[in-house]
């Protein structure tokens, strides 16, 4: 090594580069609380949900059994190993287009004292992050401002809007009385 | 096993089932004057005529339920009945009332006869 090299403010010595870099790793893996979410999309946009809200994800192929008299927004029950759950798109109360009849998922959420399958478009990730990468939601319209308690920019496409899965129910319920 | 005797129906397309015991008289022309078909009284889509007229009782006494197809009495394993989702109870006829599934997974809706009402 040369005496320029040496006297470079930006020059490390092995020791300190590990023990800078084992420094790093064990703020964001240790200190810092993280969330399990499930991302996915529902009517074209990026969307999340606590991962302790969603009991099970399902492929779309769940036979749908329609009931006599519901509403739109509900599609129907499955039969889920033995108990019967109800099935119903949130996109009428977000705002969104309306889904293809039977495509996508479902998420089993158990939430505001009840459980039902939620159909969505498609299935993300499941994954965690820490709570700094969730940042307090901005500039949301009026239908979506009361679902979505935080914003999580992953990558470089629009952001994910982390929903409140009580608050959606509740509203849900409220919406078929 | 402990079943329960049900007298299974169709209406509007689909199957329903009703608890045996409250079915008084199973007769193929009406004898009350308080009838009503099953597919009105469900709002469904537009069924076939009744060709089944099934008497129960309420509160004003003996009506007829009309039903459509063949109405069969059926001893169905208690354990193969299910309730309906909370969410789905309050979204629907308030006499519909759980689900059970014939052979090939053909959905058949429970109905509570004390909900019905001509």
């Amino acid at each position: 090594m040369t005496a320029s090299t040496m006297s470079d403010p930006s020059a490390l010595g092995l020791d300190e580069a590990l023990a800078r870099q084992g420094e790093a790793h064990t703020r964001v893996d240790v200190d810092e609380p993280a969330r399990q979410l499930v991302l996915f999309r529902l009517g074209g946009q990026r969307f999340a949900l606590p991962g302790s809200a969603v009991r099970e994800i399902l492929d779309g192929q769940q036979s749908v059994y329609f009931v006599p008299g519901l509403p739109d927004d509900i599609e129907g029950v499955i039969h889920l190993r033995g108990a019967i759950e109800s099935v119903i798109t949130l996109e009428r109360l977000l705002d969104l287009p309306a889904p293809p009849a039977g495509a996508g998922m479902l998420l089993l959420v158990d939430a505001a004292g009840i459980r039902t399958g939620v159909r969505i478009e498609a299935l993300e990730d499941v994954c965690e992050v820490s709570e700094s990468a969730l940042k307090p939601p901005e500039a949301l319209n009026d239908t979506l401002a009361p679902f979505v308690t935080a914003l999580l920019h992953r990558d470089a496409r629009e952001a994910i809007a982390l929903l409140d899965a009580d608050a959606l129910l509740t509203a849900f319920q409220a919406g078929q009385g | 096993m402990a079943h329960v005797s049900l007298v299974v129906f169709e209406a509007g397309q689909h199957r329903f089932a009703l608890e045996a015991n409250r079915v008084r008289r199973l007769s193929s022309t009406p004898s009350h004057t308080r009838t009503a078909h099953l597919a009105r009284l469900l709002h469904l889509e537009e069924s076939a005529p009744a060709s089944r007229w099934l008497t129960l009782v309420d509160g004003a006494g003996a009506w007829e339920l009309g039903v459509t197809g063949s109405a069969e009495l059926i001893d169905w394993p208690a354990p193969a009945l299910y309730p309906l989702p909370t969410l789905v109870r309050a979204s629907v006829h308030p006499a519909l009332v759980g689900i059970a599934f014939e052979r090939q997974g053909v959905a058949c809706w429970l109905l509570a006869a004390e909900r019905l009402t001509p």
